[in-house]
């Protein structure tokens, strides 16, 4: 059993350390020679049009990740990496909408601003999916499969200018995301008529407190 | 009679729970860094301890790849070893006390004094060409020669088992050989990734390809290789295998693998024949160490955990309340008995636990045993 903050007792200092905050803290990842590329997945989220389309952009570096040695794992892992929980089921992204693979050695956009790193004059691979979709519902989450090799980094830039991020390791399920689900044209209708009824049902009322009162 | 019986079982079993409870408090800056150094450097390594009680902690410096410390850890020198000991152990064999390393940058193993004086190695070429020569090969994308960062297009896996200056000869996995020209914008890649080592009771130093295909080296005293199991199929299909240690706990010793990528500890006999796992679900074991029936290990998304003989966790210290896997936190950030991605881990002689972080300004933590 993975140790959350709820089931653990920390030794030393324990201080409250809020859900996204870790990755604003960050400063810059290391030019390490010797080392390896991330460990884990960057999933770039977009609330677009008002909050009703979701855009996701997960990005896998292979080659320099020992997790994915080469392009067939890094295409394997972005369809399979993260799904959807909406309505108390979870679906593959695949299922919902398509997924479109390209390959890019650009790192830009492709991490927080907070941690991206310049340059390092090294090569790098990365293969990008691109996702887009518009939910009918108000609140998704990601989760990452309980069978999952690969932690996701979770992050989107808010209005602020702030980041949000979190890292999701196999069978974590992400906090709830609040978008607002485009109104299907049947759904106008029914507003519509909800609101001459209403409005109907006032002009019968005042016609008939009228009435009364004389 | 029955009764007497009845207490000294109870009084068994009180004090067997007695003896298992573990119980640690967090020491505070225990580490003085080198003179002139606000923190210890890039680390991206291991820790370990001396007979002596000296602390040994690996960071990416040309030339200085250990420093040691001593038992009140204040710094006493830089070993001149390689920048990348990204895993060794301190074991006493029969010619002495050395340190054990993989030198991750240079893909080889070095046995040394704990003056920091190489007394052997085993060569990249010493390891089977098998592994060794495992390459992909891929070409520059048309539109994009002449980019300075070009995409690429893979042409092929295999052992690559002849290679001249105009032709690269791999042998794929289904036994056929396919000859690639190599023109303009043909590159190969692969090869071995050593991540650590460790020494068994007869000798037999046992290495790990963890940031390869994880595949475990077994070579004689001498530096001989004898052979070679684990890797990413079956039966152990490993993922990122990053530290391997020999767990005399137990009789046979075993082998105890931090298969990270699959976020669990597993054993092993020492002819590579899977015996259980140990524990799942983890936050990716990175590496361990033992003391008595116990086992301390680093997971680097945020924990460290303490196990017992048995398989049981029965402690958890430093945990991050949000997992975490960088090595970016700052010193400004870090936080009191708080990990941030912890990579390497050992007891000292006493059963205190200190672990060194994946940090590239160096982080080194402590806990006592109460």
């Amino acid at each position: 059993m993975r140790p959350s903050s709820s089931n653990i007792q920390a030794a030393g200092g324990t201080h409250p350390f809020p859900l996204f905050a870790f990755l604003i803290l960050l400063l810059g990842l290391p030019r390490l020679g010797f080392a390896h590329g991330y460990d884990f997945l960057s999933a770039r989220l977009d609330l677009l049009n008002d909050g009703s389309l979701i855009e996701l952009t997960i990005t896998a570096e292979y080659g320099s990740n020992p997790m994915l040695p080469d392009i067939t794992t890094a295409t394997q892992a972005l369809q399979e990496v993260l799904r959807i929980e909406s309505r108390g089921q979870d679906h593959r992204l695949s299922d919902l909408a398509p997924l479109t693979l390209h390959q890019t050695t650009q790192q830009e956009g492709m991490l927080p601003p907070s941690i991206a790193h310049a340059e390092d004059g090294q090569d790098h691979q990365f293969l990008q999916a691109h996702w887009r979709w518009v939910p009918d519902i108000a609140e998704v989450a990601f989760s990452v499969p309980k069978t999952g090799l690969h932690d996701v980094l979770l992050w989107r830039s808010l209005p602020t200018g702030e980041t949000q991020s979190m890292l999701l390791l196999s069978g974590d399920i992400s906090k709830p995301i609040r978008i607002h689900p485009q109104q299907h044209p049947s759904q106008l209708i029914v507003w519509l008529l909800a609101a001459f009824l209403l409005i109907f049902c006032l002009v019968q009322l005042r016609k008939f407190l009228l009435a009364t009162s004389n | 009679m029955q009764r007497t019986t009845t207490l000294i079982l109870t009084c068994l079993a009180l004090f067997s729970k007695a003896s298992a409870e573990v119980a640690y408090e967090f020491a505070p800056n225990f580490i003085t860094p080198p003179p002139g150094k606000e923190t210890i450097g890039d680390g991206h390594g291991e820790i370990a301890v001396d007979s002596a009680g000296n602390v040994y902690v690996s960071v990416q410096e040309a030339n200085a790849g250990i420093q040691v410390y001593g038992k009140d850890g204040k710094f006493i020198k830089a070993l001149s070893l390689p920048a990348s000991l990204h895993g060794f152990v301190i074991r006493k064999v029969a010619a002495g006390e050395f340190i054990f390393a993989a030198v991750l940058g240079e893909s080889k193993v070095i046995q040394a004094n704990l003056d920091g004086s190489i007394v052997m190695e085993i060569p990249t070429a010493s390891f089977p060409a098998e592994q060794r020569d495992f390459v992909t090969v891929s070409k520059v994308k048309a539109e994009d020669a002449g980019k300075p960062k070009p995409r690429t297009d893979e042409i092929a896996s295999g052992v690559k088992i002849a290679e001249t200056k105009t032709e690269l000869t791999l042998k794929l996995a289904n036994g056929t050989e396919k000859v690639i020209a190599k023109e303009l914008g043909v590159r190969a890649a692969g090869g071995l990734k050593l991540t650590n080592c460790d020494v068994a009771p007869n000798g037999d130093i046992y290495v790990v390809d963890g940031y390869g295909k994880s595949w475990i080296f077994v070579f004689d005293s001498k530096g001989k290789f004898k052979s070679v199991f684990g890797g990413p199929s079956e039966p152990l299909k490993l993922a990122n295998a990053h530290k391997i240690f020999v767990d005399r706990r137990f009789e046979p010793a075993r082998l105890m693998i931090c298969d990270r990528g699959h976020k669990r500890m597993l054993h092993t006999s020492l002819q590579g024949a899977l015996i259980g796992e140990i524990a799942t679900d983890m936050r990716n074991p990175s590496s361990a160490s033992f003391h008595g029936n116990l086992m301390c290990v680093a997971e680097i998304a945020g924990n460290v955990s303490v196990w017992d003989k048995e398989g049981k966790r029965v402690a958890d210290l430093g945990t991050s309340p949000q997992p975490t896997n960088t090595p970016g936190i700052a010193p400004k950030d870090w936080q009191a008995g708080i990990v941030t991605s912890p990579h390497g881990i050992t007891f000292d002689n006493d059963g205190n636990i200190l672990e060194t972080e994946w940090n590239k300004w160096g982080r080194v933590l402590r806990w006592n045993r109460k």
